[in-house]
């Protein structure tokens, strides 16, 4: 019975987050929120593309291997969805998905030598493999525009029911805000699912004691190779979403730079604060530290540093991420009447 | 025909050789001993078995197949399992969890039931559950399924880890020191385990240990290295009174002195 109910209460909670969600450019809109309604579902719909990579990029984790590529594969799922889109004139909801199949190509090509090597190498292989996809995007002119990158105004996502077409993003963002949430819950819902069965169980093995995993009959490789694929071709469609959100790609794309190897670090960062234990760690790391961001704003170029001396701190108080703060608490209360009583804290 | 066959094992490390022309067979349904001083090679001679290090040469022979330089999973997908010298284990996973993920082999789900749950794929789940909690009963930790691995005390690590390799349901169990650090009430109970299990389900075992009262009054036949060599084989009365041996040891006593 209390099992049930837990079970009640979580989905209850969840479907209450999820309304608040849906609600959120309308709550903005409304004058509630600080600032302009349009400019802040801008920023809800780079939060949704963020936490789809920070997501995918915890999933790789999941098996106890970090990469730092996350960047680069959402270069290569936008600039492919883009350009699949602009020169070969493909449906934006066809390369869109495409984008995200390329991206897990290609990291189904180069997951094999990778992953002979573990640890600090594997880190450093896929965040120089972030930079070569960033310099190629650069280099190869004729097709991606170089530098200065290529734009698609006129293109987006549209459905068209009889006579009327709606363009997805083209009037206000909310439409593309809808569509974002979409994309990314199913993606979500996909992880999630891998998370909680078998498979997940397979990869907390590897992650705990691989020597152990391999001993019992479990194919490391062959699991390495399947999560970091898939969650590559979520990465993808994460990169599809925000070139069909911003229109034009170059490998400086703004806003924030988003391809450049400092993207991989923020969802690294995102995924600790959040929590890197919990599916819903990335979810809440992402989504505060990118808001904070905007209110905070005025720090201008002193972002980094604070952004920094959060994640410290929040490595040394809570190591187990924001997602257990209510953990932290009570131990937090304890601690602190004891030291107003003159007491040593119990370790009770 | 032996169930396994280790013809001219050898393994170099470097410019030390860890095992040198091994010679040895393991017949079906036995208990075969492997002794010997610290840094003897024994662990390493399963870690070839167990394609952790591939042999420099020579070759292994399992249910007459060439299983030579066979990458871990595909060992263990033949039929060998494993118990590590250390307690290896699936630290903060629960006990019967470790004795789940040990049945790796024996689930199968398909894609669909494996993302979406479903009927069948409850059944299958909770049909390999009762197959853990009887290895765990086996074993006598079914009282401690739900503890965390890492909590329980290092006697019953010990049996955990046997019946995570007990999940795999092999043909043949290797055993690396399986009652170091136990007290004698502990050993005795272990060893009675691993006689009941041959009797049980005709596993063949081989066991590698440094306590020679339990070696000698387990093992059907006893094979000692030293130096990565074998210096003596057969029954438990010819190994005790083998000068060879009685050296090898008498050596390794001077050296720790
Ligand atoms: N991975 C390795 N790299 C280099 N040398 C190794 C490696 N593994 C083992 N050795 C060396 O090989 C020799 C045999 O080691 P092994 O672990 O097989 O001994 P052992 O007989 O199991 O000893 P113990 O009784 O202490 O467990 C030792 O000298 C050891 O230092
Ligand atoms: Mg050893």
């Amino acid at each position: 019975m209390t099992e049930q109910q837990k079970r009640l209460s979580k989905g209850l909670v969840g479907v209450v987050i999820y309304a608040l969600v849906l609600a959120l450019p309308w709550i903005l809109r409304s004058g509630l929120g600080v600032g302009k309604g349009t400019y802040w579902t801008h920023i809800l719909i780079l939060v949704g593309v963020m936490i789809l990579s920070t997501s995918s990029m915890r999933a790789i984790f999941l098996t106890g291997e970090m990469s730092l590529g996350t960047a680069g594969f959402m270069l290569v799922g936008g600039y492919a969805a883009a350009l699949l889109s602009a020169k070969a004139g493909l449906s934006p909801w066809l390369t869109l998905l495409l984008g995200g199949l390329v991206a897990a190509a290609v990291a189904g090509l180069v997951a094999y030598p990778f992953f002979r090597v573990k640890g600090i190498y594997f880190v450093i292989c896929t965040l120089l493999l972030g930079f070569i996809f960033l310099y190629m995007a650069g280099y190869f002119k004729g097709l991606t525009g170089g530098w200065q990158g290529f734009q698609f105004y006129d293109i987006s996502p549209q459905i068209t029911v009889g006579s009327r077409t709606l363009k997805f993003g083209t009037k206000t963002n909310i439409e593309y805000f809808y569509l974002t949430v979409f994309v990314v819950s199913i993606c979500l819902f996909f992880m999630y699912r891998m998370e909680h069965s078998r498979v997940g169980m397979v990869w907390k093995s590897i992650r705990e004691a691989d020597v152990l995993a391999k001993s019992v009959g479990v194919n490391i490789m062959a699991h390495k190779i399947f999560i970091f694929v898939v969650a590559c071709f979520f990465i993808g469609i994460a990169g599809g979403l925000f070139a069909f959100h911003v229109h034009a790609l170059s490998p400086t794309s703004t806003p924030a730079n988003i391809f450049h190897f400092f993207t991989s670090v923020y969802c690294l960062m995102y995924m600790v604060v959040g929590g890197a234990n919990s599916f819903y760690g990335p979810i809440l790391g992402t989504s505060l530290f990118m808001v904070l961001r905007e209110l905070g704003r005025a720090v201008g170029e002193y972002w980094p540093m604070i952004a920094g001396a959060v994640l410290i701190l929040v490595v040394f108080f809570m190591p187990k991420g924001l997602v257990a703060t209510g953990e932290y608490l009570p131990v937090w209360y304890r601690k602190l009447r004891g030291l107003f009583k003159g007491k040593t804290p119990s370790s009770a | 025909m032996a169930l396994l066959e280790a013809r001219g094992l050898s393994k170099r490390f470097g410019g030390l050789d860890a095992v040198s022309e091994l010679d040895f067979d393991v017949n079906e349904g036995e208990i075969l001993g492997i002794i010997g001083p610290n840094g003897a090679g024994k662990s390493t001679i399963f870690n070839m078995i167990c394609g952790t290090f591939k042999p420099t040469s020579g070759t292994l022979v399992f249910r007459d197949k060439d299983i030579t330089g066979y990458s871990s999973h595909r060992v263990a997908r033949s039929g060998i399992a494993r118990v590590f010298q250390g307690n290896v284990l699936f630290p903060s996973s629960t006990v019967l969890d470790n004795v789940v993920m040990g049945a790796h082999l024996h689930t199968r789900l398909s894609w669909f039931s494996f993302l979406f749950g479903g009927p069948s794929a409850r059944r299958r789940d909770k049909a390999l559950r009762t197959r853990a909690m009887e290895i765990l009963e086996l074993v006598g930790l079914s009282e401690d399924a739900d503890t965390l691995a890492s909590d329980l005390p290092h006697g019953n690590q010990r049996h955990l880890c046997l019946a995570v390799a007990l999940a795999v349901e092999p043909k043949l169990l290797l055993l690396d020191e399986p009652v170091t650090g136990m007290n004698t009430e502990e050993v005795s109970e272990m060893l009675d385990l691993v006689r009941m299990l041959r009797e049980k389900t005709g596993l063949t075992l081989v066991v590698i240990e440094h306590n020679m009262k339990a070696v000698m009054g387990l093992c059907d036949r006893i094979v000692v290295v030293s130096h990565g060599r074998k210096i003596a084989e057969g029954t438990s009365q010819m190994i005790a009174n083998d000068p060879a041996v009685i050296e090898a040891y008498l050596g390794v006593d001077d050296d720790a002195a």
